[in-house]
């Protein structure tokens, strides 16, 4: 992903894919002494406030300005910290079931890389960014209107809670 | 034209997946198990957290 970044001149995708790389290499042998805390868990109110003040940035800041940069950078190092938790409790079985929903997902996202990648090489060959659009290409008429900066920040934060499972689940009475 | 169809293609399969999955989990597991069993792995959170955290930062500043 690094060198693909650097191969179409987006310098700094490829500074983050480098970074994460790292990152996962120095996990992975174990270079950095991590303190391994508990599972976050997240009041849904605090999980809206976030969302809220988060959505409030975006909408009344330019796009593209510092402003979003710098809520990005300060969700950045929030995320990979709530990452570091020891987790107990049993892992979900290897099912057949699991198996199978495993590589039904796994397809879905590489037809949609494929997808992309394709779209991409094709728009930069034939010029031809209405006959072959990325996504990106797709959402930024969106993104450029405040309440869908909105609506798509709401979304992506949900996806990444969702990925985290750190919100606290009410106790049935 | 050909990648719009084949995005929503797989927003719709996908949609299409994730409902079965909890309508008949006897066939196909639960989204929601998946990720708890990606998850599980500290190193594949870390992978996942950076390719989402990629995704804002793509969309909204770039």
């Amino acid at each position: 992903m690094t060198a693909f970044h650097i191969n179409r001149g987006s310098n700094i995708d490829a500074v983050i894919f480098g970074l994460g790389t790292l990152l996962l290499i120095a996990d992975w042998k174990r270079l950095i002494p991590w303190h391994m805390p508990e599972r976050p868990k997240i009041s849904v109110w605090a999980i809206a406030l976030v969302i809220a003040v988060s959505c409030s940035v975006l909408f009344f800041a330019e796009r593209n300005g510092w402003q979003d940069k710098v809520l990005l950078l300060t969700l950045a190092p929030i995320a990979l910290v709530m990452v570091y938790y020891r987790d107990h409790g049993p892992k979900p079985g290897a099912t057949i079931q699991m198996t199978r929903t495993k590589w039904v997902w796994m397809i879905l996202a590489l037809v949609m890389a494929v997808s992309e990648l394709f779209a991409y090489i094709f728009a930069t060959v034939f010029k031809d960014d209405d006959r072959y659009p990325t996504i990106s290409i797709l959402v930024n008429p969106v993104l450029e209107s405040p309440y869908g900066r909105g609506v798509f920040l709401t979304l992506w934060m949900l996806i990444g809670i969702g990925l985290l499972q750190v919100r606290k689940k009410r106790v049935k009475e | 034209m050909i990648p719009i169809i084949e995005y929503s293609a797989v927003i719709f399969l996908g949609f299409a997946a994730w409902l079965f999955g909890r309508r008949r989990p006897d066939i196909l597991a639960p989204l929601g198990s998946l990720i708890t069993r990606l998850m599980h792995n500290r190193n594949t959170r870390l992978a996942l957290m950076i390719i989402w955290w990629w995704l804002g930062w793509h969309f909204f500043t770039e």
